[in-house]
């Protein structure tokens, strides 16, 4: 609607022209009182607005618990129920194995290689007649420390890229863009065979190259959101007011690029213990010896037509393992972020 | 009346020559201006006038190509000039959108505290606060990083001292602070959100608060509250320098004590806010004159 429908009243004041009466009596200093506040039961009164300088009122924080209802907004719904319930087996199982397993991990029976599932066998036996159950339980916490590592190094590789991304230096920007769109380019499978050569087959060689294939990719995903949020007019706002760079990146540009980078995160998680399983099987990945899923896959997927059963069992359980992190990414980056979490702002308010 | 107190008035900001080129297109050509103590001054025009251009070079945050920018006295030539510095601290902005000038993921009272947390508060840097709590706010981890960008020299104020200083200026735009301050731009109309910028902007208690297009992008009830609250500050603060950017006249003609009409880069015409409704000197200044009588 245009304004001079809404303002009707033609008047003169003091030669001004336009407006009605009740916009020019609002603005005379004398006839100033506070604006109804919106939603305020008061509305429009007459009483004196504080000054600036009295002596201070502390206003106290009411509520607390924050945590408490990102997990209740996860818990909420269906795929972050089975998101947490799944991660925090994967958890349990990983620390249960430092100190038990059904059976010890070097336990052999000759007498039954490749056996189904049994009372004293629960996922069978495998070429071995090593017991796949224990085997998965202590898979767990190697697959639980590499998929924490190679995020841990993704966050750190990708956030560091994605603030010199959107730096204000021109320079700093413009190269790191071009170094990342060139990196991005080399597989993360080609960089862990590269750097196997001088480090051999190892749990590093799967966090190096996660961590720094996954860090480029987030850098590349998440700096859209982040050159929004450094071009935004709050980020302007805070500089105008004497904010250095690196406190607009991290106050502002960082948490407001959260959403993307959480899910991302919890995607590098996944793929890193689908990326373990792939390296582990070319040779190139956990070595021999030390449990991992993609260790038991890779002992028995050559055995697939004939004992099929073996391979079931880690596959089944990357697979659920890597889909619960994917959804628990889209579910934490809803539970915590204030703008889709109406209880979240509730909690402060 | 605040436009027509006859107090000893100084120019503290000062703008002469500026002219800004963007590639072929000159956004300002030779532009002077003034900037008075305790006045309001309203640049009017339309979109592409300059105006918005002129308030963000007189404040520091964009250069001009050529001409030059002096705030009390001090030249104001880049980051690391003194007029820059102290425009920092001495300064507010309020921005059009007033969504997109709060942090979506801030709550009110964090926002509106921001410029003080940041070490800009102005008067604040002398008053009682920093007496009272006499010692630099370390606590928490936030602090300490805060300190790692070069934010650590100064003395902080404490979590309820910010929270304090938020509440009051959060009064003066006419928003109760107990049922605003925590809570988030989602949460806000309009209207409420614009006076919770506002209240940003007046939190370090500047001598300079520029508005750039306060209120158009708000519905026309909510521009009488923020009407009123720049009313507020003028009559809290007499002193304080008020900049409002409108492309409508009829708006700012009540608040305003002079006026400067641009039009693609040039001053069409300068005067009190009498002269320029009276006695319109030029076409456009006359359309702007009429679009305010409608």
């Amino acid at each position: 609607m245009a304004q001079h429908d809404m303002l009707p009243a033609e008047t003169v004041h003091d030669g001004r022209l336009g407006i009605s009466d009740v916009v020019a009596g609002s603005c005379q200093a004398d006839a100033v009182g506070p604006a109804g506040a919106e939603g305020s039961p008061q509305g429009r009164d007459s009483s004196p607005r504080p000054a600036l300088h009295t002596p201070d009122e502390p206003v106290s924080l009411k509520g607390l618990g924050k945590l408490a209802v990102v997990l209740r907004s996860m818990w909420s719904q269906g795929e972050g129920r089975f998101a947490l319930v799944v991660l925090a087996c994967w958890i349990v199982v990983s620390l249960a194995s430092i100190v038990w397993t059904p059976k010890k991990l070097w336990e052999t029976d000759g007498y039954h290689v490749w056996a189904p599932p049994s009372a004293d066998h629960l996922l069978g036996t495998d070429g071995t007649g090593a017991d796949v159950f224990s085997w998965l339980m202590a898979g767990a916490r190697t697959n639980l420390l590499i998929a924490i590592l190679s995020v841990m190094l993704a966050g750190v590789v990708g956030v560091t890229l994605l603030m010199a991304m959107v730096s204000r230096s021109k320079m700093v920007s413009a190269i790191s863009v071009v170094a990342v769109d060139a990196l991005i380019s080399i597989p993360t499978v080609l960089i862990a065979l590269i750097l196997a050569v001088p480090m051999g087959a190892s749990i590093a060689v799967i966090i190096l190259a996660c961590g720094v294939g996954y860090g480029l990719n987030l850098a590349r995903i998440a700096r859209p959101q982040a050159l929004l949020a450094a071009g935004s007019d709050y980020a302007v706002s805070a500089r105008a007011s004497g904010a250095s760079g690196g406190y607009v990146l991290f106050r502002h540009v960082l948490p407001n690029s959260l959403p993307s980078i959480m899910v991302q995160l919890s995607l590098s998680a996944g793929t890193a213990i689908l990326a373990e399983s792939g390296l582990t099987y070319l040779g190139v990945g956990v070595p021999s010896g030390v449990p991992s899923w993609g260790h038991s896959l890779s002992t028995s997927v050559k055995l697939i037509d004939v004992y099929p059963l073996t391979v079931v069992w880690p596959g089944l359980t990357v697979t659920v393992v890597v889909v619960a992190l994917n959804l628990f990414g889209d579910v934490l980056r809803q539970a915590i972020d204030p703008i889709v979490n109406t209880a979240l702002r509730k909690v402060a308010a | 009346m605040v436009g027509n107190m006859d107090e000893k008035r100084t120019g503290i900001l000062r703008g002469v020559g500026i002219t800004r080129s963007f590639g072929r297109h000159s956004a300002l050509a030779g532009v002077n201006v003034e900037v008075e103590a305790g006045r309001c001054l309203a640049i009017i025009g339309g979109s592409g006038s300059g105006k918005s251009t002129l308030v963000r070079i007189l404040l520091g945050l964009d250069s001009p190509t050529s001409g030059s920018v002096d705030y009390r006295g001090l030249p104001v030539s880049g980051p690391r000039s003194a007029g820059y510095r102290a425009l920092r601290r001495e300064s507010g902005l309020v921005f059009q959108n007033p969504f997109a000038s709060l942090d979506p993921r801030w709550t009110v009272g964090r926002s509106i505290a921001e410029p003080l947390a940041i070490g800009g508060g102005h008067s604040g840097d002398n008053s009682s606060d920093h007496a009272v709590s006499g010692r630099k706010n370390t606590d928490g981890w936030s602090a300490r990083l805060g300190g790692l960008f070069g934010m650590g020299g100064r003395r902080r104020l404490s979590h309820d001292r910010l929270r304090g200083r938020a509440a009051r200026a959060l009064a003066l735009t006419g928003l109760d602070p107990a049922e605003f301050l925590d809570r988030y731009p989602a949460d806000l109309s309009g209207g409420q959100a614009q006076r919770v910028a506002i209240a940003r902007a007046v939190v370090a208690e500047p001598n300079i608060i520029a508005a750039d297009e306060p209120m158009s992008a708000i519905d026309v009830a909510a521009r009488l509250q923020i009407l009123d609250a720049f009313a507020a500050i003028r009559e809290q603060r007499p002193n304080t320098a008020l900049i409002i950017v409108s492309h409508d006249l009829g708006v700012v003609q009540h608040i305003a004590d002079r006026i400067l009409v641009l039009h693609e880069g040039l001053i069409e015409q300068e005067g009190t806010v009498a002269e320029v409704l009276g006695n319109p000197t030029s076409d456009y200044t006359r359309q702007l004159v009429a679009a305010a009588q409608w």
